[in-house]
């Protein structure tokens, strides 16, 4: 996983599994997540966190439309601490939005993720990840979105 | 609230910061969020009519990759999955017979039927090939590393070699307390 310490340029040995309940104290605990991630049902969330401390590094709410062949993002979020231009590690929003490609590719969506974007941030979401427009949501598939596994998942 | 949140961060951060930090809820009304769904289903049904074969074939070589990945990482070894059952899926993914397959990859047919019925090894040169063949989407690593984990559990379990193997040994450093 392509999960680096920007400062050395280290891989931080991380792992994705889903959200147990007893993870609510740490991230409570730790001031490090500003929305409420007791609202989604905690089987839709999964943690990218540090496999040597343990420590949640980020989270991701996924919802599954099976009858249009998509999961949807509905809510990411990363440490605090690792977001903006001080951050210590880099990669961790990549590889949650790698992570839902690989699980839209195992329901046989063809990777098909979908989120719907604040409008200032269309732009950015397609130049970084390589979304793209459908309607009014953004979405990535294919070809593209192996790309993002290779890329953030299968990094060695 | 999660409006405010959102306002808050942009205030904070510039918005190549945000996308690699936040997707952030949008909060939709019930009409809102049916019109947005029937959108994207349109968008989505069209899309998948013009996907051609070779689309098809791509995200369903991606997902036999995806399997075999997950089966290495799992901490079981399961009899039934093993190098020839995964490539049986590759054939079924590809749609190509065993002998169409076997002059693909410049094998004997007989060598191509041991192989899918686990009854002979593949060797380094073989997933190379087969890494050829998906177009580099199945990496060499991954057919190699399902031979690695069926021999890693017959090691473990393999008791008769194990000690037909030991009394052939002599000299053997006896260290421990």
């Amino acid at each position: 996983m392509k999960i680096v310490e920007v400062q050395t340029g280290d891989r931080i040995p991380a792992k994705i599994e889903k959200l147990i309940f007893e993870d609510f104290l740490f991230i409570k605990k730790s001031g490090q997540f500003e929305f409420d991630w007791r609202k989604p049902d905690i089987e839709k969330v999964y943690k990218l966190f540090d496999s040597q401390t343990t420590d949640i590094l980020g989270l991701l709410y996924i919802e599954d439309y099976p009858e249009e062949l998509r999961l949807e993002i509905k809510l990411l979020e990363v440490q605090k601490e690792l977001v903006g231009k001080n951050k210590r590690i880099e990669g961790i929003a990549g590889c949650l939005i790698a992570f839902a490609c690989a699980e839209a590719f195992k329901k046989g969506y063809q990777g098909f993720v979908s989120l719907v974007p604040k409008t200032l941030l269309i732009n950015h979401y397609q130049n970084k990840y390589g979304f793209a427009k459908y309607g009014r949501q953004l979405a990535i598939e294919g070809y593209q979105a192996n790309q993002l596994i290779e890329n953030y998942l299968e990094y060695e | 609230m999660n409006e405010d949140i959102y306002k808050k961060l942009s205030k904070k951060y510039s918005p190549e910061e945000l996308v690699e930090g936040y997707v952030f809820p949008v909060e939709l009304s019930e009409e809102e969020e049916s019109k947005l769904r029937e959108e994207i289903l349109l968008v989505r049904q069209e899309k998948l009519r013009q996907n051609s074969d070779q689309e098809r074939m791509f995200a369903e070589l991606v997902r036999l990759k995806l399997q075999i990945t997950d089966y290495i990482k799992a901490p079981y070894f399961d009899p039934n999955l093993h190098f020839g059952s995964f490539l049986t899926e590759y054939l079924n993914v590809i749609r190509r017979s065993q002998k169409e397959f076997a002059s693909d990859i410049a094998i004997h047919p007989s060598r191509l039927n041991r192989l899918l019925h686990d009854k002979e090894d593949p060797n380094i040169e073989l997933t190379y090939r087969l890494e050829k063949h998906s177009g580099g989407t199945i990496p060499a690593i991954l057919w190699w590393k399902l031979l690695i984990k069926k021999q890693e559990y017959l090691l473990k379990i393999d008791s008769s070699t194990r000690k037909k193997e030991e009394k052939k040994v002599k000299n053997d450093l006896r260290l421990s307390a």
